[in-house]
């Protein structure tokens, strides 16, 4: 194929999305027009659709090409073009009122992972804010605060994954509710496990649904109720107990507090043996099932279990990752080529490998400290803080209510809030209390509506940055391919202009470009040029990194960084919070709303949201080529659907306390009775009765978060009926 | 003579799509029926042992109907490589009725958009093309 054109001009990016990958891009330009984008045929890092859709999102016509004032009520989305000087002197001049009426704690700035990478991020906003006092910060993570809790505590880094190249050298792989076929995961991970799979690896998926991946690589599917996957681990241990089938020479070796953990599980500590049985009516998996894959994963060597961040997000999610780790210390797989730590942190999102790179380490060490494990002092610094899920609440209530503050100035940058955090109606209510907001977007998203001054970011192809692999250690040049469209300003851009508006003129002193260079001379490239061509640079390591090698090999020269050198167990720092919802050792505790509760006679049935293939959370919503895909649909068990009478591609209306929304039925033996699942991220778009005919799953979903900070997206119970109007 | 062709393995396809989406953005496709590549999800089974399998075939046929069907013999196949492909000045598009659209067996792929833009972009027209692009 004869891929350049004349007149054609190919510049190198990396689509970085907050998808789950970053993949190098071959944009190709012609006349300041991206004409077409092509990925690597270099090797196993390409794009998926949503990378190959980026021409359509970047042209998209509901594009935000200029500043807007919002002229009718909030949500209902009319506006006014303004200029871009009007547009941030409003924002200066009312972040100024509030800052002198209110105080700098009022102010509250939150930015997600919408498309920004290491250079435009919400970093020079939060410098800007900074000058004028200590603004109020949210904190926790929606995709795995309890995977990096658990890692922090248990391993005491969230440095704690092998790479997705290592997965060839397993022989058992147990996939957690992963599911990256659909959700990356790590540019190339789906290359990886086809691998592994071709050299015989077995593969086991726990889900409650039968995903693309379940589909594509597994020997064995479990199906499991949503929200108890606590419980089986737990049983997978008294099962390996029993038998002694664990790795007492490995727990002895490198653990602390295991003892306390033997104890509850084997019934010594509250008289309630967690066995196959205990477990199976409480997970709706087998007892038998649950003893084949405890020893399966006890005696199939080098074994890997990768958790995901799904059964974390939920209620008590953290435990979930806590019994997650132990179970691989138990089976001695940590450490080792082929076996994986079982962790599921932070770091594995924005790297997967502990990069030397200072501007990754930043990020690290801000996300390590902002959301970090609670311990006495963590929570006397966020007596000043509010967790994302409590955004609502603190300004529906401020001082009032017993917080630090009241709200009265939100800015949002890179984050469809409204539509990506649970128990939208409250966050509804919540944003039509807020004095002043501004919005940062490339789109009229649901959260936009409720904007006072939208501006109007650009893209990544309109702009210089980096990022860094996922899972595969590489650095990308994310080049600027074209102009920005209409008025649209980097986020980089609009930090030092609005820094102006509010008198300060030195918020930064260097222009893109230059911090580009800089950025680039941290990564240890040598030939500049040659990785701007090409986009991106793979760092050459003699075999597949595996995290905590030289803390197994030699453990004593390398003490693991935890207060004790060792894996923990128990953690100490828990016991002496004396929460019993934060015990020192994994355990399965029952939500509130699980499908064992009295809420269930009303809301019958499990509701998970998912990550969709088409989306990258809520970004990509409004694509037409990804839209046309469909798949935006509940899906329900035969059982389920016709109890309720309900046949597949039905009008449907699922609802409970908090909201409800409209879709349509797939009826599909791909999931467990009991539970239906929605794709999350779809773009709230309600009725004048509150029908969310868009349907957002997060207005049914609750905000109530775990006590180490988890979200409980998938602790969730609702019901379904026909929709009989129009 | 050559005849070229798409090899699939369906043991590797992991349904995600991205090659209908190349094939859109490469060849300036928009949203529409039209597409160069079809994505099937083929769910057979029953509840706990479904059977789910993907494939990914790109449109073209070693029998086009779309050529006799053509009123005015627009439709050639390419000697070199057994490729069909249409020229704009032979193809009088909608004003014969689109007879080669109506006579296309092959899942509906070639709507009149497609045929639109392709004769806009490459001077080619509704046919079996296996992804052919300039």
């Amino acid at each position: 194929m004869n891929k350049l054109k004349t007149k054609e001009q190919v510049v190198a990016t990396a689509c970085s999305s907050h998808c789950g990958g970053s993949c190098p891009l071959q944009v190709y330009i012609k006349d300041g027009i991206v004409t077409r984008i092509e990925t690597s045929d270099q090797d196993e890092l390409k794009a998926c659709l949503k990378g190959r859709a980026q021409r359509q999102k970047v042209y998209a016509s509901d594009r935000l090409k200029y500043p807007l004032r919002r002229v009718g009520r909030r949500s209902a989305g009319e506006f006014e073009r303004i200029s871009w000087d009007e547009a941030l002197k409003t924002v200066a001049s009312r972040f100024k009122h509030v800052i002198n009426k209110y105080g700098p704690e009022a102010v509250v700035l939150d930015f997600m992972g919408g498309d920004i990478a290491y250079l435009h991020d919400g970093r020079w906003l939060g410098r800007l804010f900074r000058r004028f006092g200590d603004y109020t910060q949210l904190w926790s993570n929606p995709s795995f605060m309890g995977g990096n809790v658990a890692s922090m505590i248990t391993y005491g880094t969230p440095h704690a994954s092998n790479n997705r190249d290592d997965l060839v050298n397993s022989k058992l792989i147990i996939m957690w509710g992963w599911d990256p076929a659909n959700t990356v995961s790590g540019t190339g991970t789906c290359w990886f496990l086809t691998q592994a799979k071709e050299r015989g690896a077995r593969i086991i998926t726990i889900d409650p649904r039968y995903t693309e991946s379940v589909a594509s690589f597994a020997d064995e599917w479990i199906p499991i109720r949503p929200s108890t996957d606590t419980a089986m681990l737990v049983a997978m241990a008294s099962v390996m107990l029993t038998e002694n089938a664990h790795d007492q020479h490995f727990i002895d070796a490198y653990t602390v507090g295991f003892d306390k953990f033997r104890d509850y599980v084997l019934g010594v500590e509250d008289g309630v043996a967690k066995t196959p049985l205990w477990a199976e009516e409480i997970t709706g998996v087998p007892a038998t099932t649950i003893e084949g894959l405890a020893r399966e994963y006890a005696t199939i060597k080098p074994a890997a279990l990768l958790p995901s961040g799904a059964p974390g997000r939920t209620a008590y999610g953290e435990q979930f990752h806590r019994a997650a780790i132990t179970l691989a210390a138990m089976t001695g797989n940590i450490g080792i080529h082929g076996g994986y730590a079982a962790a599921r942190a932070w770091e594995s999102l924005f790297g997967g490998y502990p990069y030397d790179i200072t501007w990754f380490k930043d990020r690290v060490e801000f996300f390590k400290t902002r959301d970090g494990p609670p311990s006495r002092d963590t929570l006397a610094r966020r007596a000043k803080q509010v967790h994302r899920l409590e955004l609502a609440d603190f300004i529906l209530k401020g001082k009032r209510g017993g917080y630090h503050a009241d709200c009265k100035f939100l800015f949002l940058m890179a984050s469809n809030f409204l539509n990506q955090v649970p128990n939208v109606n409250k966050t509804v209510r919540a944003l039509h209390a807020v004095e002043f907001i501004a919005v940062q977007e490339q789109f009229m998203t649901p959260t936009a509506k409720f904007a006072d001054i939208v501006l109007p970011a650009n893209s990544f192809l309109e702009r210089n940055d980096m990022t860094v692999g996922w899972h595969l250690p590489y650095v990308c040049c994310m080049n600027k391919a074209i102009d920005s469209l209409g008025e649209s300003k980097s986020p980089l851009q609009i930090a030092v202009e609005l820094a102006k508006h509010m008198g300060v003129t030195d918020l930064v002193n260097k222009d893109e470009e230059e911090i580009l260079h800089e950025m680039i001379a941290e990564c240890g490239v040598t030939d500049c040029e040659e990785f701007r061509e090409r986009g991106y640079s793979r760092m050459k390591l003699e075999e597949p990194y595996v995290a905590f090698k030289k803390q197994i090999e030699d453990p004593q020269n390398h003490p693991f960084p935890t207060p004790s050198g060792k894996i923990e167990i128990y953690c100490q720092q828990w016991a002496e919070l004396s929460n019993p919802e934060l015990p020192p050792i994994p355990k399965y505790m029952e939500p509130e709303e699980s499908w064992r509760s009295s809420l269930a006679r009303k809301y019958s049935l499990q509701f998970i949201s998912t990550h969709f293939r088409n989306r990258a959370l809520s970004q990509f919503d409004n694509i037409p080529w990804l839209k046309e895909l469909g798949g935006q649909a509940l899906e329900m068990h035969p059982s389920d659907a016709f109890a309720r009478e309900i046949s597949n591609g039905d009008l449907i209306r699922v609802f409970n306390d908090r909201g409800q929304l409209l879709t349509r039925a797939k009826v599909t033996h791909r999931i467990m009775p009991g539970v239906v699942s929605l794709p999350q991220g779809a773009w709230y778009d309600p009725d004048e009765t509150g029908l969310d005919r868009g349907a957002c799953a997060n207005v049914l979903t609750h905000g109530e978060y775990s006590p180490a900070g988890a979200w409980p997206l998938n602790t969730c119970l609702v019901e379904v009926e026909r929709y009989e109007g129009r | 003579m050559i005849q070229l062709g798409f090899y699939f393995d369906q043991s590797r396809c992991i349904g995600c799509a991205s090659s209908l989406i190349a094939r859109k953005d490469w060849n300036d496709v928009p949203a529409g029926p039209a597409s160069w590549r079809s994505l099937l999800t083929i769910e057979r089974g029953t509840y706990p042992d479904p059977l789910v399998t993907f494939l990914s075939t790109a449109c073209y046929c070693v029998l086009p109907s779309c050529v006799p069907a053509c009123p005015t013999g627009a439709i050639h196949e390419r000697e070199e490589d057994g490729i069909f492909i249409v020229t704009s000045e032979e193809c009088t598009g909608n004003e014969s009725g689109g007879l080669c659209e109506q006579n296309c067996i092959a899942m509906g792929l070639h709507s009149s958009e497609r045929r639109r833009t392709l004769r806009r972009k490459n001077g080619i027209s509704a046919a079996a093309t296996r992804c052919w692009s300039s």
